[in-house]
């Protein structure tokens, strides 16, 4: 806590009320005294997820609460315990220059602009409410523009009972709950598309290596039409949605708890250890890292279409074996490889063991096996990709 | 067989003293034999459960703990889509994280009701997270053991009275 006193005087007044708070026994769900709105002065997404570990690992909520309003330059966030390679085309993220981070909640893969709001609810565990937080966000639309908005079974916001125009996602600690969403208010939902096309194809265009052949226990987006606020109402424009849902977040407990907006700076000067969380989330470790264990199999049209299996552990490929096809009793994959392709080369597979796993293995795979060398490794720029 | 039936009602819902009760009466009605058996199989499954407030049990066995989240903290999770626990060999201090469950509504942290080496974690929660809510009390929802360091730091947790109390309040 002592990083805090090196905080500005105005945030330290508000980390101080907070800290009081962390003296008294645990209470039943007790109303905030006081609520603010800190609108984040950053478009990158790393330091805006940063900021919200940074708020929740440091703050104690309860007594005085918070809504965070942050947006991002392009890129692409996936959830928690997501597989990049399976949500994204990772080359063309990297083709486009857009970022791909990996936030700390649930939930599915999302597309953020300039046009796209996040909300973030912070609030002692107690009193998470997700149901509450979207219902007031439903309401500030409804009021400001007559929208015909509703709340789903899945907690999603939608547009004329149809759109999804919001996704959301949480994350419990023991102390403190936060639940944030999206806000589709002006996207560019061409870019959105393009983004968010799962490949069909990875590597080469001339082979078919569909990624169906892709096994894993990582959660999975599940696709929805999706619409902007904007398209149809030409008065919605992102400062006056902020304003509105912002003053309604800030009536919730009466005039005199509000503590109005503020505009915050994420910077390690103003919030001390933020820069280690936000080198920590662009870190490749974490983005590619944390994707749970998954195989990848697929057949190699240039290699007699021999099938191959490839597993992931952390982001990093443990094996790569050759199958022989099931009528080929007591034969091994490399013995099988060997058989139909004399001149290739099985043993070399073994080369891969410990490398980044990357969306064009096949083709690294194909090579390696009939002894090519020199093709550029689009690989090895893809896993230099971080903060942008 | 009867005491095996209330045993299984039992793990389903949170742990209440009517639930113990009812255990003792089913067991009185069985053989002498029958009834030294599962007595003893009946304590070590249900004695020794300690509770956190972050609504975690630890069973110990030896010097040995096995640590899962309690029936309450399953059903208001809602079904777990993932698990994830820190590697066996890490050393970790109580209260400190050393995983996070993610359900539909929200990821949850797990943390170290009590300090030691973790020796073991339940892999298969990797493919079916859902047999956390189906058992979380017993051999299938289990999420990690760990070896104690502190042992005495079992006698600051609640015991099932005190948390069948703790989560009344709330």
């Amino acid at each position: 806590m002592s990083s805090l006193l090196l905080a500005r005087p105005s945030v330290r007044l508000l980390l101080l009320a907070a800290g009081r708070r962390a003296l008294s026994a645990r209470p039943a769900a007790p109303q905030p005294e006081a609520l603010s709105v800190f609108l984040s002065q950053s478009h990158n997404v790393f330091t805006n997820l940063a900021l919200e570990d940074w708020l929740y690992r440091n703050f104690r909520f309860g007594r005085h609460n918070l809504l965070m309003v942050w947006r991002n330059a392009p890129c692409v966030v996936i959830g928690r315990h997501q597989n990049p390679w399976r949500e994204v085309d990772t080359h063309h993220l990297h083709a486009a220059g857009m970022p791909l981070a990996r936030r700390n909640s649930g939930g599915g893969t999302v597309y953020h602009d300039l046009g796209n709001l996040n909300l973030t609810f912070f609030s002692a565990r107690e009193q998470y409410d997700r149901s509450a937080n979207l219902h007031l966000v439903a309401d500030a639309l409804r009021q400001g523009w007559g929208f015909d908005i509703t709340v789903n079974e899945r907690d999603d916001i939608l547009l004329d009972g149809a759109f999804k125009v919001s996704g959301t996602a949480a994350k419990l600690t023991r102390n403190t709950a936060y639940h944030h969403l999206t806000l589709m208010v002006n996207v560019d939902t061409d870019s959105l598309h393009r983004s968010l096309e799962r490949p069909l194809y990875s590597g080469h265009r001339s082979l078919e290596w569909p990624l169906h052949g892709l096994k894993s226990g990582a959660t999975e987006s599940v696709p929805a039409p999706v619409r902007n606020l904007a398209d149809g109402a030409p008065s919605v424009s992102m400062d006056k949605i902020v304003a509105a849902i912002g003053q309604m977040y800030l009536k919730q407990a009466g005039k005199q708890a509000s503590r109005g907006f503020q505009m915050v700076n994420p910077s390690d000067e103003w919030f001390p250890g933020l820069a280690a969380l936000e080198a920590g989330l662009a870190d490749p470790g974490w983005v590619y890292g944390k994707t749970p264990r998954f195989s990848h199999t697929f057949r190699l049209a240039a290699c007699s279409n021999v099938e191959v299996e490839v597993q992931v552990e952390k982001g990093l490929i443990t094996s790569v074996q050759p199958l022989p096809p099931d009528n080929s009793a007591g034969v091994s994959g490399t013995e099988w490889v060997r058989s139909i392709l004399p001149s290739a080369f099985p043993e070399l597979l073994a080369s891969l063991v410990g490398e980044k796993y990357c969306a064009d293995i096949a083709r690294r795979t194909e090579t390696l096996l009939l002894g090519h060398t020199g093709s550029a490794d689009t690989c090895r720029s893809d896993r230099r990709i971080l903060a942008m | 067989m009867a005491s095996v039936g209330v045993r299984a009602v039992c793990a389903l819902r949170a742990f209440t003293p009517t639930c113990f009760s009812r255990l003792q009466n089913g067991l009185s009605r069985n053989f002498q034999f029958a009834v030294q058996r599962n007595l003893s199989v009946s304590h070590r499954v249900f004695a020794d459960l300690k509770y956190t407030e972050q609504h975690e049990w630890v069973r110990l066995d030896g010097a040995v703990g096995t640590v899962g989240i309690t029936a309450k903290a399953a059903e208001s999770m809602g079904d777990l889509v993932y698990v994830e626990i820190a590697e066996p060999g890490l050393e970790v201090d109580q209260g400190d994280e050393c995983g996070s469950v993610e359900s539909v509504k929200a990821v949850s942290d797990i943390y170290a009701p009590v300090s030691g080496k973790i020796t073991d974690r339940n892999t298969d929660l990797s493919d079916t997270p859902e047999l956390v809510n189906q058992d979380p009390y017993g051999e299938q929802g289990w999420l990690f053991k760990i070896e104690l360091s502190k042992p005495e730091e079992l006698d600051a947790l609640m015991t099932e009275e005190q948390y069948t109390a703790f989560i009344t309040e709330e």
